[in-house]
């Protein structure tokens, strides 16, 4: 999974939020370290919904701009569940790798 | 927020917004809007170089996505489309290298006679031919990145087309039977293509057929390397012509009938058809291949 996924669905299991809110959110849960830009944003939120993992939630309006909302689906809450083990796991193995180099972990 | 500095900021990313394809525009523009807006400063009137950078190359990357996820004859037609756009500035660069070395026939004076009679007509042949390539380009590559409609764009490359036919006028001038030559065939070839323009609204089944046999016969006609439109080949060139149009669309034939229609001025060393040929079957093998990893890639 791209990382751009990967910040999206974790910021969304938080409950549904906004474009903009997604990127503020990636960027507090990422200590600032991933900056999400509003073009590669609606990429990726365009092609996860196309996958199914997300979908369009509800539309507000305010100040006559259209806030669309979107929430994470099952099949997202369990793509990124898969990712954060398979996540896990890479730095289980790279953590017992730098023990066994005598370094600290 | 200043509102009249919102109006501006937005205006512009509005405008680069233009450049994603339809489809994600009409799912996405008002949302990447506002949320482009959210993330403005106060008094921001020009997106940030970043910003712009992204929605750049996350428009292109979309109409690359898109193109990768259209099926069949869509997909090759938009191969076909991108060929052809990259292939006119190629053919422009080509004709203003031609254009340079016909002025060099003042500088060797054994050959000057000899060039004399050539440059005469010869160059003002090639002014409008460069001027319609000019103008094809330009037309191509805004519709390819976006920029400007394929209404618009089809019509530019019309224009171009259309300019093309003065050589009917300057050859007529020089006399000899050139004017038949170059001026009755690209007569015949626009006639042709208004044809096609009109077969392009027939059903969909019928233009496939076509424009496949027309395709075929292209090809043949494009590696035979014949030199006169009233030659041998004459007989294939307007069924080709038909056919590529119905496969093809309106927009890709018409710009590929800017080096038909010049196609004895056309790049010297290497027939145009031929490098035609090489644009549009290494776009569609291109095409097809990104189809295919896809589909491999899904069933993985």
């Amino acid at each position: 999974m791209q990382d751009t996924s990967f910040w999206i669905l974790v910021s969304l299991l938080e409950g549904e939020a906004h474009g903009y809110a997604i990127t503020r959110r990636t960027a507090e849960l990422s200590d600032g370290a991933f900056k999400l830009g509003a073009g590669s944003l609606y990429s990726a939120l365009d092609r996860l919904s196309d996958e199914g993992l997300i979908s369009k939630g509800r539309q507000e309006i305010e100040n006559g701009r259209a806030r669309q909302y979107f929430r994470l689906l099952k099949k997202g809450k369990d793509a990124i569940s898969e990712e954060i083990e398979q996540r896990a796991n890479v730095v289980r193995m790279a953590k017992g790798r730098l023990k066994l180099v005598g370094g600290v972990s | 927020m200043n509102p009249g500095a919102v109006q501006v900021l937005e205006r512009r990313y509005r405008a680069l917004i233009r450049l994603y394809p339809q489809r994600f525009r009409d799912k996405h523009e008002e949302g990447l809007v506002t949320t482009l807006l959210d993330g403005a400063k106060a008094d921001q009137r020009c997106p940030a170089v970043g910003e712009a950078f992204d929605l750049m190359t996350m428009a292109s990357l979309e109409h690359f996505r898109e193109d990768t996820q259209a099926s069949g004859l869509r997909a090759v037609k938009q191969g076909v489309q991108m060929g052809a756009a990259m292939l006119l500035p190629i053919l422009f660069i080509f004709k203003l290298h031609n254009f340079y070395k016909l002025n060099q026939v003042f500088l060797p004076a054994a050959t000057w006679s000899d060039k004399w009679n050539y440059t005469s007509y010869e160059i003002l042949q090639s002014i409008p031919a460069m001027l319609a390539a000019l103008l094809g380009s330009l037309a191509l590559l805004g519709f390819a990145s976006a920029k400007v409609s394929g209404r618009f764009a089809a019509g530019l490359c019309a224009v171009a087309s259309a300019l093309t036919l003065l050589p009917i006028v300057t050859a007529s001038r020089a006399g000899g039977a050139m004017w038949l030559h170059r001026g009755g065939g690209a007569a015949l070839m626009t006639t042709l293509l208004c044809l096609a323009w009109s077969l392009y609204q027939e059903p969909p089944l019928l233009r496939k057929r076509v424009g496949l046999l027309g395709l075929l016969l292209l090809g043949c006609y494009s590696w035979m390397g014949l030199t006169s439109l009233f030659g041998l080949a004459a007989y294939f060139a307007p069924v080709a012509v038909i056919g590529a149009c119905g496969a093809l669309g309106p927009r890709a034939c018409v710009a590929m009938s800017v080096p038909l229609i010049n196609r004895a001025l056309s790049v010297a060393w290497m027939d145009p058809w031929a490098l035609l040929m090489t644009v549009l079957v290494s776009a569609f093998v291109f095409h097809m291949s990104l189809l295919r990893t896809r589909s491999l890639l899904r069933t993985m």
